[in-house]
This record gives C-alpha cells, structure tokens and sequence, in this order.
C-alpha cells in the first residue's frame, strides 16, 4: 500500500531522505517529470552536496544497487531542469512570429552565449506546459546514478536493480499525479542545455519495457 | 607604495589560491565540433578559441565538483575537443560554447569539470561566462 503524506511518499521500498537545501517554493501543480543521471558514480555524492547546501537538486535519487530515495518533498520545487530549449522550435511548430523572437534571442549581439540561451529559456517559461518543456515550477525530478562516458558519448548503462526502481516509482507518480507515460515524463538531454544523452537509456526502458 | 605592492601581492596571490585551476596544461590537439541536430548550432559560427586560448581557460576556469557542474553546466552544441597534456599525461578534453569545460582520463570517464563563472575566467573570455 503506497500513500502520499504532507508530499513524502510512504512505502517500504522507498526511503525519505529529504534535504532543506534543495527545495525551493511550493509547486503549484506536477504536471511533469524529468529523468536525470547524476554524472557521479556513487549515491553518497549527490546527497553529499545537498548536505553541504548545494541547491541544486532533484525530488528522487536511485542508487545503483536500487534503493530509492526521496530527497525532496512532492509540494516543493527543486532545482533540477536547468537551461530550457524553446519546444516549438524543436517541434517545428514555432508560428513564425515566435519563430523569429527566438532566433533574435539566440543570436542577440552583446550578450555571451550562455545569457543568450538564458534569455530563450526565460522567454519560455512565459508559456504554460505543454506549449514549453517541464520547469522546475512544475516538474518533479529523478536521479539516477551514473557517470557520463566520452568515448561511447552515452552514460554508463544503469544497472537492472534502477531500472526496476525507476519503473516502480515512475508508476507510483504517473497515478498520483494523473500523468501519462509517453506525454508527460522526459528525458533531460531532450529538454534542457545538458549532454544529449542524459536520461535517454532511463526513458528508452519506460516506454518499450527492456533496457538497452 | 612598498604596502600597496605588498597588499596587490597578497590579493593576487589569495586570488590564485581561491580557486583550483589546472596550471601545467599543453594542448595537443584540437578540434571545433558542431551538432547541426541541436537546436541553436548557428550561433556556433562565432564560437572561436585558439589553442592557447583553450590553454588559458583551463588556467582560468574553475574546476567543480561532478555534482556542481552536473547542476551549473550549460551544454552548447559546440565545442572544442581534442588531447591535452596535464603533468606530462595525455588526457582528452571538452570546451562547450557555454562556458562548461571537462578532461577525461583515458577510458572516457570525467577527470575533471570546469566552468567559466570566476573573474579570471570572465574577464578573459566574456562569451563563454
């Protein structure tokens, strides 16, 4: 039996563990979630430098051996998406108006090029979803343990015990959010200025079953 | 005048101090890589760093931990990317447009995160912070 109480989930196999630092303001409403690898290689480091007031951070945390950790509360915001891509210009369904404000953001003069993509996310977060990516205001965030590797250009492959669990807990917030699978949960190398790769093999395993 | 080269002295060398660069740095090879497939790819037409501007941000640039630069970064779709050598080692390493930089050790794995957020950094490359 699984419930949500004052936004901890209360279940045995997942661990509340929660860090003041990393949460931010309420969330109004979750409409989202966003896939994260951690770029380290064990679950002490994240925790380590949420423990150290880092403020950046994620609702959840997947050890390798698949222990789950809550490490934020669901009504809190954290700090996990970072620099957002303008969707339609992804999508191609930018109307040309808005096609060219993000461009001229894009390649404003004067401005370096992380202010630039700064601005564009800006601009999106004007939009309400899903017109733009997930935000930090209205998404929750996963983490999952795993270093990214240059020479195949992916992160290394989770371990069967985190996929496992991230299945389990991605079911348990689809139902207590009303979310949807293929709608609703993201990749972050999809949606924000990060490595490509980042979440890709963790969504790949949701939506077909089988880990690459 | 003596004290105020004393204290100029002292402050540079505090500042030095304040953040961990990588000193002994030599690249070998380099390399500017584009991803047309990313959204953004034609601003990358004024991305430019010469070798030894690669070697200064490495000098400049202040190195984080894996979980900063994981949280901080800011991956463009261009980089600079090649072989370095750091204490007489060969190393392979990354410089995005954003101003995120990386050297990994020789299986692919990060070594080392570096962002261009400090003074140093900015002052010398004002695109990239």
């Amino acid at each position: 039996m699984t419930t949500v109480t004052n936004g901890i989930i209360v279940d045995k196999r997942i661990t509340a563990k929660r860090y003041n630092s990393i949460e931010h303001g309420n969330i109004n409403n979750v409409t989202s979630i966003v896939l994260h690898r951690t770029a380290g290689s064990s679950a002490t480091s994240s925790p380590n430098g949420y423990a150290a007031g880092q403020k950046t951070g994620a609702h959840f945390l997947i050890a390798n051996g698949g222990t789950i950790y809550q490490t934020a509360s669901l009504e809190k915001l954290c700090w996990h998406v970072g620099i957002l891509y303008s969707r339609c210009a992804d999508e191609k369904s930018c109307d040309p108006k808005e096609l060219k404000t993000v461009n001229s953001l894009l390649h404003q003069k004067g401005f370096s090029f992380s202010k630039r993509v700064k601005n564009v996310s800006r601009h999106e977060l004007g939009k309400t979803y899903p017109l733009r990516y997930p935000s930090n205001n209205d998404s929750l965030g996963i983490e999952v343990v795993g270093r990214f590797n240059k020479a195949t250009n992916i992160f290394e492959r989770p371990t069967n015990e985190q996929f496992k669990s991230l299945k389990l807990l991605v079911d348990i917030l689809l139902k207590e959010f009303s979310l949807t699978l293929n709608k609703d949960v993201y990749a972050h190398g999809v949606i924000a200025r990060k490595k490509k790769a980042e979440g890709i093999q963790l969504l790949q395993y949701l939506k077909i079953g089988v880990a690459p | 005048m003596i004290k105020n080269i004393i204290c100029l002295g002292t402050a540079f060398f505090i500042t030095s101090c304040a953040f961990n660069h990588e000193k002994q740095i030599q690249i070998l090879t380099t390399k500017k890589v584009v991803d047309i497939t990313k959204q953004g790819s034609k601003v990358c037409d004024n991305f430019i760093l010469t070798e030894s501007e690669i070697t200064l941000y490495f000098q400049t640039a202040e190195q984080v931990s894996n979980e900063e630069a994981h949280g901080e970064s800011i991956i463009m779709p261009c980089k600079y990317s090649g072989e370095l050598t750091m204490n007489k080692e060969t190393y392979s390493y990354e410089v995005f447009a954003g101003g995120t930089g990386y050297i990994y050790d020789d299986k692919g794995w990060v070594l080392k995160n570096f962002i261009c957020k400090n003074n140093n950094c900015c002052s010398s490359f004002s695109n990239l912070c």
